[in-house]
């Protein structure tokens, strides 16, 4: 039925946009020169996280620059650096400050280099989200795995900012409702458990919602009916 | 031809209660269903339950034609988006379908044009209003010409305009023979849709008296006038005037808020909102602000309560300049989506919360939940509840603080005919006591109740006085 009608409508507007043909077709072109490019950048990230940890500390310096430009290249594609330096800011505090509650401070240079790892994994894979359209992203993954296993890790990179802002949104709608969350609070480690309260319990409930609706959403709009899927080409 | 039919249909929620007993419902070709009812009567299941059978757990028969494709449209559209672009996100039904690249272009273009969403294929989904996404969705779903559309509440969600789109492209599906099931409280915006009217009344479907406008075109209708929840309430905007500086009668009552030369911008974006004369609330004032979807409602409240900076200008809420977490018990604020606030294992606990952190009586909850009839909730769990519900759970949290201010971003979405009157009375009953309330809609409601009203259009925000406001 479904394919019936879509040839009655194809033929409607095929008439409409003959003229444009040889766009389309240059579009095609294009979004496939986009998905090469996309495969490399899958390849390139795995590679470089994979380095984060195998690298020897003397060349780390070498993957820093490396991951510099590509915060560069970020930065220059519009993303928001923000978020990402607030993550590592704490990350590298708690990580810090916790080497130096247990060994004291002869060991902060070993503490540095764990944080530096951590942060030199992460950091290809926000690059790869940010320059990398997810639908590209799950075209090429659905190469290499199942279609639904690369729908679920492209759907995932995809509702990152959205999480992002929800994590956001939550956190100002607590702090005025009273909560004991705000930075200086946040200090005594007493108020972390209302973080975890009035935040992330929250955010999981919503995180658990958002799955089950997405889930909802694909299988009402067939994407269970087959194991194969085409793409739509004009990213 | 019948598309779908319900036949003697149970449905046990929890242990205990029926959600529906022996609900009955046969959907045919061409005919158009709408179903209303309390809030958290399970009208939002029901849809869920017709369209995917197999993920609940229920009693009788629920049968589908063999032709038939379902596209449903959920009330939150967030939730439903599954791509960055718009054209992606409208291709994804066809992708699924192994339908040609090369022939995806033209079924998506048109889908769009259908819903009016007539904008570049690569708009990121993120840039859209809510109302824009609500349309996007219902695209999503045309491109695969179902059968049979489910709706969920979209009055709620969509401006006048989008409502007058929404019926154009129902009316033209109707006469292809698609069939149509609405749920929705509000059921006058589609009245010559709707062939048969159902009340959804302790888990069982009854017919409902369906009230024929007199009006030949009633999609003209909705968009000339500016209708309401309630008959008191349909007043339009032209009831109004423009305020001069200082031509209201204030009876020595404080200034609460102020702004003057606003301009609230993105970076690399065009101004969203600008306020060019001095804009004020004066405690014991009700104020509308009214825009249509996407005009920066939302952005003006995040300013406001001190959530947002970048803007330019001067705002001054309770003589102070607005920053996170400075006006305390002063200030309560109701975002959209407010499920998003709960935690708590209770309803009482719920909005204990607040009153603990400010020291405040904890028999405040207990009054404002008697006040909006949510006493039999008291103990149920909040995640628990329906989307109107919780609303309402998150609307009294804020309320039972007695802030000075209290800020309400689209309070009455979800919200029935039983609970819309007890907000009402508990606004009026607030503001009588020297609060003063803000709250946002994308249509002009409340008339009577305002005493004055904030409208944005082409990105500039008015000042109007209510004449038949209670100032």
């Amino acid at each position: 039925m479904i394919s019936l009608k879509s040839t009655k409508h194809k033929k409607c507007r095929l008439t409409v946009i003959a003229s444009s043909v040889g766009e389309i077709n240059c579009d095609v072109f294009h979004s496939k020169i986009k998905l090469i490019i996309c495969s490399a950048a899958i390849i390139f990230s795995i590679v470089l996280s994979m380095s984060a940890f195998l690298v020897q500390q003397e060349n780390l310096a070498y993957l820093l620059l490396v991951n510099v430009f590509l915060l560069f290249h970020a930065w220059c594609r519009q993303a928001n650096l923000a978020p990402l330096i607030k993550l590592f800011f704490i990350q590298s505090l708690v990580t810090v400050g916790l080497y130096a509650l247990l060994y004291g401070g002869e060991r902060l240079f070993e503490a540095i280099i764990v944080v530096t790892r951590i942060i030199l994994v992460m950091l290809p894979s926000w690059w790869l989200a940010c320059t990398q359209s997810s639908h590209q992203i799950s075209q090429v993954l659905g190469l290499l795995l199942p279609t639904k296993w690369a729908f679920v890790v492209t759907t995932s990179i995809k509702v990152l900012p959205f999480i992002g802002q929800e994590v956001r949104d939550i956190y100002h709608i607590q702090c005025l409702r009273g909560a004991r969350i705000t930075p200086k609070e946040l200090i005594n480690p007493i108020n972390w458990y209302e973080l975890v309260q009035c935040v992330l319990f929250p955010l999981l409930i919503q995180l658990l919602s958002l799955s089950k609706h997405i889930a909802h959403s694909a299988n009402q709009r067939h994407f269970d009916k087959s194991s194969k899927h085409t793409h739509w080409p004009f990213n | 031809m019948m598309l779908l039919a319900l036949h003697q249909v149970e449905l046990q929620q929890g242990n205990s209660t029926y959600l529906y007993q022996n609900l009955n419902l046969q959907i045919n070709a061409g005919e158009c269903h709408c179903i209303s009812g309390v809030t958290g009567c399970g009208k939002t299941t029901l849809l869920q339950l017709m369209a995917m059978p197999n993920q609940f757990n229920y009693q009788g028969e629920i049968t589908h034609s063999d032709e038939l494709i379902i596209g449903i449209i959920m009330q939150d559209p967030h939730v439903q988006l599954i791509r960055e672009t718009i054209g992606a996100e409208v291709a994804f039904g066809l992708e699924n379908l192994l339908v040609r690249p090369i022939d995806m272009l033209p079924l998506v273009e048109q889908a769009l044009t259908k819903v009016g969403l007539v904008l570049p294929l690569n708009t990121p989904v993120d840039h859209l209003s809510l109302g824009q996404k609500y349309r996007l969705m219902l695209a999503a779903q045309l491109v695969f010409e179902p059968n049979l559309i489910l709706i969920d509440e979209p009055w709620a969600q969509l401006d006048n305009q989008g409502i007058t789109d929404l019926c154009k492209v129902l009316l033209d599906l109707l006469n292809t023979g698609v069939g149509v099931v609405i749920v929705e409280h509000n059921t006058y915006p589609f009245t010559q849709l709707i062939n048969y009217q159902w009340q959804l009344i302790s888990g069982t479907l009854i017919p409902a008296n369906k009230e024929i406008s007199s009006s030949e075109d009633f999609i003209e209708n909705i968009s000339r006038h500016s209708v309401s929840q309630h008959d008191i309430d349909k007043i339009p905007l032209t009831m109004t005037h423009p305020v001069k500086q200082g031509a209201l009668s204030l009876g020595g009552r404080p200034c609460v808020l102020s702004m003057s030369g606003l301009t609230i911008q993105f970076a690399n974006q065009n101004p969203l909102l600008h306020i060019n004369n001095n804009v004020t609330m004066h405690s014991g004032d009700i104020v509308g602000l009214f825009g249509e979807n996407g005009c920066g409602k939302t952005n003006l409240f995040n300013r406001i309560v001190g959530v947002s900076a970048g803007y330019k200008g001067q705002i001054s809420l309770l003589g102070k300049t607005p920053k996170l977490g400075i006006f305390g018990a002063n200030l309560g604020f109701l975002m959209q989506r407010p499920s998003r606030q709960l935690f708590e294992m209770t309803v009482q606990q719920e909005l204990e919360f607040s009153l603990k952190r400010f020291g405040l009586p904890l028999s405040n909850a207990t009054d404002i939940l008697t006040q909006l009839n949510l006493m039999p909730l008291a103990l149920h769990s909040p995640h628990k509840l329906s989307y109107g519900q919780q609303h309402l759970v998150a609307f009294a949290s804020v309320l039972c603080i007695n802030p000075k201010v209290l800020l309400l971003d689209d309070p009455f979405a979800g919200l029935d005919d039983n609970y819309f009157p007890l907000v009402i009375k508990a606004l009026k009953h607030f503001s009588e006591n020297g609060g003063a309330v803000i709250f946002s809609s994308h249509r002009h409601i409340l008339s009577s109740l305002i005493s004055k009203c904030w409208l944005i259009e082409r990105q500039q925000l008015t000042e109007h006085c209510v004449l038949n406001g209670t100032s």
